[in-house]
């Protein structure tokens, strides 16, 4: 069991405190290297996240106190095996099912906060959400506007030899 | 909304996303919107026949066929002889051909489901329709009835290539030239070449005959012997 000095405060952005364990908060790369620039003096204050808010933190630092024992990956682990889409841990799919705006939330706070295997979760998650869908499915999931114009449709089509030119 | 958007997260983050994405998805990902089209520019001419799932049952895609999908409709079969033997079940001979639809089980291998043409079609103008032979969406003519000749005119019975109203030319047959000229059209024509051979043998105006017009002069000089009268 991690003693008091082992603690850190993070607050967010809505002034709530969270206590956590250095090894946990130090899942992020942001956290880590900001401790290793402060040293001691940074146990004994609260360390701000302006860009994550309470919910969003917790949940984070859920996910980082259930990884905090896997080993640090590789510096530029490009493989295939990482970009696959479907190679997502049980825990992590049923950890990344929550709504789209925390889905959202938590891969745009793990981009602050560096934790690289929690934003390739988040990413593959997107991934497959969008996985089987046409365009018209994809907008409506993600509720993107078309801003193409007949013109430029038409355009695509040509320069990808889709539609007969006759 | 107040969340974060799609099309606004970083690039970094999109690229990600995008990375994470088989071929088949980011093409219709590009498709979306302008944003995610220009992020992501794609250097080759995407195929409409690509599919991003390798075939279920984990063999190459270069078996033929049908020998694949006989190879997968026996293990199937077997799998099931096997689960039957463990609950105490008679199975009951192999069919030689696969009976289950053709979206279930093993012969989910060739699904085409997952066929870019099938994910972008609603994409596509709805007077575009896809064919496999041209592998592109091509324009379907009314008369075509919904088929494409795939760029070539079309093959008729006829070198006549008279067009009616009904299939091989109604009531006339091969003598389709009949609906246009039937029997008063040919009364005309002999009509004509009739007048045109009496005109001829009367002939024209220098060749015709000469036409003799009375003079006024006195025949008995003109014979050089007095008249007894």
């Amino acid at each position: 069991m991690a003693t008091e000095s082992n603690k850190i405060t993070l607050v967010s952005n809505d002034g709530a405190e969270v206590v956590v364990d250095r090894n946990v908060a130090e899942r992020s790369m942001l956290i880590k290297n900001m401790m290793e620039d402060l040293g001691e003096a940074a146990m004994t204050q609260s360390v701000p996240i302006p860009n994550v808010n309470e919910s969003v933190l917790k949940k984070v630092i859920e996910w980082c106190e259930h990884h905090k024992n896997d080993p640090p990956a590789a510096a530029d682990d490009d493989s295939d095996s990482r970009k696959k889409t479907t190679d997502i841990e049980e825990w992590d799919q049923k950890f990344m099912q929550v709504d789209q705006e925390m889905l959202f939330e938590i891969i745009l706070a793990s981009n602050y906060l560096d934790i690289k295997p929690l934003l390739d979760v988040g990413c593959k998650t997107v991934a497959n959400m969008i996985k089987g869908k046409s365009p018209e499915e994809i907008r409506k999931t993600f509720n993107i506007t078309n801003d193409f114009t007949p013109e430029e449709e038409e355009q695509i089509r040509r320069e990808n030899e889709w539609a007969e030119d006759r | 909304m107040a969340f974060p958007q799609f099309t606004s997260f970083p690039p970094e983050i999109l690229s990600l996303i995008l990375g994470s994405c088989p071929p088949n998805d980011l093409t219709c990902l590009r498709l979306a919107c302008k944003a995610m089209y220009n992020l992501s520019p794609s250097k080759e001419v995407v195929f409409l026949e690509n599919t991003d799932i390798r075939p279920l049952c984990g063999k190459d895609n270069s078996v033929p066929r049908y020998p694949h999908r006989y190879e997968c409709h026996k293990a199937s079969y077997e799998a099931v002889c096997k689960r039957n033997a463990e609950l105490g079940r008679s199975t009951p001979e192999m069919k030689r051909k696969c009976r289950t639809r053709w979206s279930s089980n093993h012969c989910e291998c060739y699904t085409r489901h997952m066929r870019l043409h099938r994910r972008i079609k609603s994409w596509m103008p709805s007077s575009l329709h896809y064919c496999g032979e041209c592998e592109m969406f091509t324009k379907r003519k009314k008369q075509h009835n919904g088929r494409c000749y795939h760029g070539r005119p079309k093959q008729r019975r006829y070198e006549g290539h008279y067009w009616t109203h009904t299939s091989r030319g109604g009531a006339f047959g091969r003598k389709i030239w009949k609906k246009w000229f039937n029997n008063r059209a040919m009364n005309r024509l002999e009509a004509r070449l009739r007048q045109d051979r009496e005109n001829q043998r009367k002939g024209s105006n220098r060749y015709s005959l000469r036409k003799l017009e009375p003079k006024a002069v006195n025949s008995r000089v003109v014979r050089g012997q007095p008249s007894y009268f």
